[in-house]
């Protein structure tokens, strides 16, 4: 399954690693620097089959993020999954309420972060 | 044939280097007065983001350390407490033993336990009550753990087993960690745990060795 992944973080380091497990699994990955960016990067993408994003950014976080996706109609059911190293249940409830799919905390194991993509898109 | 793991690692603490600069001006900004809310936030990022790359690449010490520092810096980012002078020294004494350590993960070598944990102490007294509930979450709690997903708002997934909700957040997937996928050999050479976590010569250490890790104390 080639998935098409958009990725935001602003961790140049979790960028190289998201990029590496995702390409190692077959998926194409668009990867953008903070929520602004990603917004950007979305528009000038083919429509991903799922997003990855990290909370705390500049800019735009990722609750911003989201909810800018969300707003559009052509994204709202795209898979929005947030990778992140916080894990407080206040953040979780903003999460879904800004419209995220899901969460996972960091560190990422990769087979289990390509399976939950895999998972989410069904 | 390269390791693109190694080399993520060596970019990782280059990242390091402009982080902990990123640090240390906005501390330093913020204790002149500046009272922009994004510096703060750039502070606390920096730690955070330190924080992200070590526990990645299992740096432990690096990771418990930027934790409570982490902690400290959500705390003034809330607003929760305003930091007096000796806050800042405390915090700008961090940021010095959070560039000690990211040197001594990226050489494999050592920072002095009693000069880490007279910084943590100091931390925590900052952190005040704070520090108790955080002392009940193990910050290294961050691993890929056991599957907990709530199947109910997307549907049968399969032979995924479900779980309980995510409490206060109910259609929300914690997908932290899950069964162990079917085996796929190559996918775990990705995985950073995997990796031989060897010395990696063609990092420079110009910055760092050459007192990048100002002493502020």
């Amino acid at each position: 399954m080639n998935l098409r992944i958009l990725a935001v973080d602003d961790s140049r380091t979790m960028r190289d690693m998201l990029n590496l497990a995702l390409n190692h699994a077959g998926f194409t990955t668009h990867l953008a620097n903070d929520g602004e960016h990603g917004l950007e990067v979305l528009e000038h993408m083919e429509k991903p089959d799922a997003i990855i994003t990290d909370i705390n950014m500049p800019r735009l976080d990722g609750f911003g993020f989201i909810g800018a996706v969300r707003i559009q109609e052509k994204y709202r059911g795209i898979p929005i999954l947030i990778l992140t190293t916080e894990s407080a249940d206040t953040l979780k409830t903003r999460a879904r309420n800004a419209g995220a799919t899901g969460w996972i905390v960091k560190p990422f194991d990769p087979p289990k972060l390509v399976r939950a993509l895999q998972l989410v898109t069904g | 044939m390269s390791d693109p793991m190694a080399e993520i690692k060596a970019s990782f603490f280059l990242e390091c280097e402009e982080l902990l600069e990123q640090l240390q001006d906005g501390l330093k900004r913020f204790e002149e007065g500046d009272d922009d809310t994004e510096t703060i936030n750039e502070v606390f990022r920096a730690v955070h983001s330190i924080k992200g790359g070590a526990g990645a690449f299992g740096l432990t010490a690096l990771v418990s350390f930027a934790h409570i520092f982490e902690t400290s810096m959500d705390i003034v980012r809330s607003g929760e407490k305003t930091p007096t002078s000796d806050d800042y020294k405390t915090f700008l004494h961090a940021s010095d033993i959070l560039c000690d350590l990211v040197v001594a993960s990226r050489d494999e070598t050592e920072v002095s336990k009693a000069r880490v944990d007279e910084s943590v102490v100091t931390l925590q007294a900052f952190l005040g009550e704070r520090n108790k509930s955080e002392q009940e979450v193990d910050p290294l709690d961050f691993q890929p753990m056991g599957v907990s997903m709530d199947l109910s708002p997307i549907g049968n997934l399969g032979n995924i087993s479900p779980s309980t909700r995510v409490s206060s957040a109910p259609s929300l997937l914690d997908l932290t960690s899950f069964p162990d996928a079917a085996a796929d050999d190559n996918l775990d050479k990705v995985s950073p745990s995997s990796q031989n976590e060897g010395r990696h010569p063609h990092i420079p250490r110009r910055p760092f060795s050459q007192g990048r890790c100002k002493d502020h104390g």
